[in-house]
């Protein structure tokens, strides 16, 4: 009985004298701002997962037409709390200078996620996942661009949580990008799920 | 139809030759009961039935012989199993039918066929077969019609005293070769491919192996090992090895030539069909785990020449233990293409056009480098965007890793090095011809007397410079230099900016690179516009990677503001300037952050005029307030070309491509004065707009020097 009491008191002691740090992290906007950047960056490429995602949507099973249409009721009942998040500056010289570099970029990279030779990893960047799918004298310019590709998508992330004022958001935000660039691939392109495994979309 | 008749002579069903340890004892055998039946003529069919012969490293099971005795003696044979021993391999039901047999003193089977299954197909091979008894010799030909989509022949004798085996592959598809080979369970490594292979093989042994020889000439070899590290495509290679044992030593002597097809060894890109490669090499396996090579050449045309020996121990990784290379030349651009650029991906060098030649030796121990010196002829570097140019480079690299040479030579002076160039260009500033002299080892290089490197129209005199750690990120060069004025016309030309007169220059003392930053201890000086100029807080990162950051602070003091519009076609304007920009950042060499403020000197005694159109100008740049242009062309201030002011000054602190505007003093309705004028006509200049577009400031003020005829409007909102 004694020994609970000491206990609680210790364990009382222990909360008291701990910190809360509160590390806020806008994820929504984020989702936004990240976004907004693939379909700078993807064009076209980033608007044929969505649509498709619609379609599948309302092909799906009815269950999940309802809930989904129960979500859209709530939200309208219950404002959601990302609504009042401020957006993420996104729009600074560099990043948008980066942005542009990835755009270009794309362009050329788009044949590598086509044929399934490079994919997009789960820790936001890409990877050459079956090298056999490059022709030879192109395996080398292949290695730069994803090379250089990564180079940019980590300054990116940086630049972002630098940005905004919080240089310590800059693994959120990857994680974010992360996410978003998976969703958004196209169907066909090649992603890695959690556990680090390729699938194709 | 002899061979059906009845009366045909039963030999007993069964002979159980057991234990029969020699594969010549059991033909031997089999050979003397044909010789004896072949004394009774009269019979014409004989039946033998073997149930198990055992020889050295193989055992047949369930054979059945079936001969007909007639004028030519036809024989068929069926083995039910074969298992080779050594190999831990099986064959089944295997038929050899000899279109006629001659049973005498040598055992000859002519015009035979051999069915057996490998590997799931089912394979004919035709050929003879011949025992010697007296000598027990065994003389083989055989051959498969179709193997592969080609043909294969065996040919071989085995004797008491030795053997020889000659194999000749004739248009095989390496695919289903390969395919043959692992249902045989070969272990191979896992390798993909497809291909043609046009081969003779011999080999040669009294007991064991004692010589190999293989040339074999594969086309259309399009193969890769499963993560794509290794590759080729449409490869077209020559080979000729041979292979003697000597003692416990194997010695070989190989050539092999790549005339076209492409190769890929990560990283590196061979086009044969650009730069044909050709090797010979010749030394000894010494064991399992150790390869001598004691004299190799390459040849890849028009990019590498070499000769020398390497030592290569296989236990756990690839390991060369000693190589020594004697380069005899390395060719630009294919040297560069096939062997440096795959290893400078992501970097400044990724893409460079390059020219010229270079010789040397190398000296690599244990995986790594130890020595090496190169001499360089008239090498030509270009990466294209003027970052990186260096025009005729001459002169010899000596290097060694102090830490790790064990040469006798290491403990002398370390050698020197000396390299001169022509002309070239870093970060688009033009330098001259110049040689620099210096000592390499290890991970740092080290300065050995000053040099003087002309920089555009003036001249850098690098007093002392020192790198540490060279490659790794903890990479840190010092150094002292003094800059010879440079004219700015100069330096403005080469970044693009609009032209203006003065020289710079200064003392370039404590340069530092630290984690990749290069800052400056000391201020940079100039005179400009009959003023001066410093720059200080200068700090460089990543210069030549994608991104560079630049930042500085410049103060200006004293400027002559006729000259400086004159020199920007703005509008004249007299007097004097001084000023700041302090905090300024360049991304990719764009500004993306500044605090800039330029005003009259507080104790400034020059003639102030201002003209008619610097006011148009100055008073767009401050929000444009309607109608600055038509007060001046209405009324009686268009009678004047020019206005006196008591002072002018304007700030811009540029934020997220926002330039934030202020004055020299605030204005009512909260403006900010631009020019406070004096006298009669008196003007003043104000400004409205505190936010400014940056890019499009940016764009107008240029046109604006350009036309001479500004057209500064005031800004949208910026976002």
């Amino acid at each position: 009985m004694r020994r609970t009491a000491l206990k609680l008191v210790a364990l009382c002691m222990c909360l008291s004298a701990c910190v809360t740090i509160n590390v806020y992290f806008p994820a929504a906007a984020a989702e936004k701002a990240a976004d907004r950047i693939i379909e700078d960056v993807w064009g076209e490429d980033a608007r044929k997962s969505q649509s498709d995602k619609r379609t599948q949507l309302f092909e799906a099973d009815p269950r999940r037409v309802l809930l989904a249409v129960a979500g859209a009721v709530l939200d309208l009942l219950v404002p959601a709390a990302h609504a009042q998040q401020a957006d993420l500056n996104i729009s600074t010289p560099v990043i948008k200078q980066i942005t542009q570099a990835m755009e270009d970029r794309h362009a050329k990279l788009k044949q590598y996620y086509e044929s399934g030779a490079i994919g997009l990893t789960r820790d936001g960047l890409v990877e050459i996942r079956d090298q056999n799918l490059i022709p030879l004298p192109e395996r080398n310019s292949a290695r730069k661009l994803v090379a250089d590709e990564n180079a940019d998508r980590a300054n990116l992330y940086r630049e972002i949580a630098n940005a905004n004022g919080h240089p310590e958001w800059e693994m959120d935000i990857r994680r974010t990008f992360a996410e978003r660039w998976i969703e958004r691939a196209s169907p066909g392109w090649y992603v890695q799920d959690q556990k680090g495994q390729w699938t194709k979309k | 139809m002899i061979d059906r008749m009845p009366t045909a002579l039963q030999t007993p069903a069964s002979m159980h030759f057991a234990r029969r340890r020699k594969t010549a004892t059991a033909i031997a055998l089999f050979a003397l009961g044909m010789g004896g039946m072949g004394v009774v003529r009269a019979i014409e069919h004989a039946q033998l039935g073997v149930e198990r012969i055992e020889g050295e490293g193989w055992v047949l099971e369930n054979i059945a012989v079936d001969m007909n005795l007639g004028a030519i003696t036809r024989a068929q044979v069926t083995i039910a199993r074969v298992h080779l021993i050594s190999a831990d391999y099986v064959l089944r039901n295997i038929r050899l039918a000899c279109g006629s047999v001659e049973v005498g003193a040598t055992f000859v089977c002519e015009d035979g066929a051999v069915t057996l299954t490998v590997g799931g197909v089912r394979q004919q091979w035709r050929g003879r077969l011949a025992y010697d008894r007296a000598t027990q010799r065994l003389d083989l030909d055989v051959r498969a019609p179709s193997f592969a989509g080609g043909t294969v022949r065996v040919r071989g004798n085995f004797a008491r005293n030795g053997w020889r085996i000659r194999g000749t592959l004739d248009n095989v598809a390496l695919e289903q070769a390969l395919d043959v080979a692992r249902k045989l369970e070969v272990s191979l490594p896992d390798v993909a491919g497809s291909g043609r292979i046009t081969a003779t093989l011999e080999a040669a042994g009294t007991k064991d192996p004692e010589y190999f020889e293989i040339d074999a000439r594969l086309v259309d070899l399009s193969a890769n090992n499963t993560d794509g590290t290794i590759a080729s495509d449409a490869l077209v290679l020559h080979t000729r090895s041979t292979f003697v044992r000597e003692g416990n030593q194997w010695r070989f002597d190989v050539t092999a030539n790549a005339p076209s097809g492409q190769a890929y060894f990560e990283p590196i890109f061979l086009d044969f069909g650009q730069h044909a490669f050709e090797l010979s090499a010749e030394g000894s396996l010494q064991s399992r785990d150790e390869i001598l090579v004691r004299r190799f050449d390459v040849d890849h045309a028009d990019a590498l020449r070499a000769t020398g020996s390497i030592r290569l121990d296989l236990r756990n990784e690839l390991l060369v233990r000693d190589a020594r290379v004697d380069v005899q030349s390395l060719q630009f651009p294919g040297a560069y293409t096939s062997y440096l650029q795959p290893f400078l991906l992501g970097g400044a060098f990724a893409s460079l056009t390059t020219s010229g030649r270079a010789a040397g030796t190398v000296h690599v121990a244990n995986n790594v480098p130890r020595r090496f010196a190169f001499e360089i002829g008239d090498l030509n570097v270009d990466d294209g965007t003027r970052k990186l140019v260096v025009e005729g480079l001459s002169g010899r690299i000596a290097w060694h890793d102090d830490a790790n040479d064990v040469e006798p030579s290491s403990s002398a002076e370390p050698e020197h090095s000396f390299l001169r160039w022509r002309a070239g260009s870093l970060l688009n500033l033009a330098f001259g011809e110049a040689e620099v002299r210096f000592v390499a080892s290890g991970r740092s290089f080290r300065l050995l007397e000053p040099t003087h490197i002309p920089v555009l129209d003036g001249r850098l005199d690098v007093e002392r410079l020192r790198v540490e750690d060279f490659g790794r990120p903890t990479m840190a060069v010092d150094g002292d230099a003094e800059l010879q004025p440079i004219s700015v016309t100069e330096l403005c030309r080469a970044f693009g900016w609009p032209e203006f007169g003065g020289k710079l220059g200064g003392t370039i003392s404590q340069l530092r690179m630290r984690d990749g930053v290069v800052t400056l201890g000391t201020a940079l000086e100039g005179q400009v516009f009959d003023g001066r100029i410093s720059i200080r807080d200068l700090r460089l990162e990543d210069a030549l990677r994608a991104w560079p950051r630049f930042s500085a602070s410049i103060d200006f003091d004293n400027l002559d503001l006729e000259l400086v519009t004159q020199a920007f076609s703005f509008g004249r304007i007299t007097g004097r300037l001084s000023g700041q920009i302090d905090g300024l950042q360049l991304f990719n060499w764009r500004p993306i952050a500044f605090d800039a403020r330029f005003y009259t000197p507080p104790n400034d005694r020059s003639r102030r005029r201002i003209s008619q159109r610097a006011v148009e100008n100055i008073g767009s740049i401050g929000g444009g307030r309607a109608g600055v242009a038509a007060a001046l062309s209405s009324g009686f201030l268009r009678f004047f070309d020019e206005f006196r002011y008591e002072r002018l000054g304007l700030s811009c602190r540029l934020e997220n491509d926002v330039c934030h505007i202020d004055g020299i003093a605030p204005a009512p309705h909260g403006g900010y004065y631009i020019v406070k004028g004096t006298g009669l006509p008196r003007i003043d200049v104000i400004g409205g707009a505190h936010r400014v577009d940056w890019p499009r400031l940016v764009r107008q003020l240029i046109e604006a020097t350009k036309s001479g005829g500004p057209t500064i409007g005031s800004a949208p909102n910026p976002p």
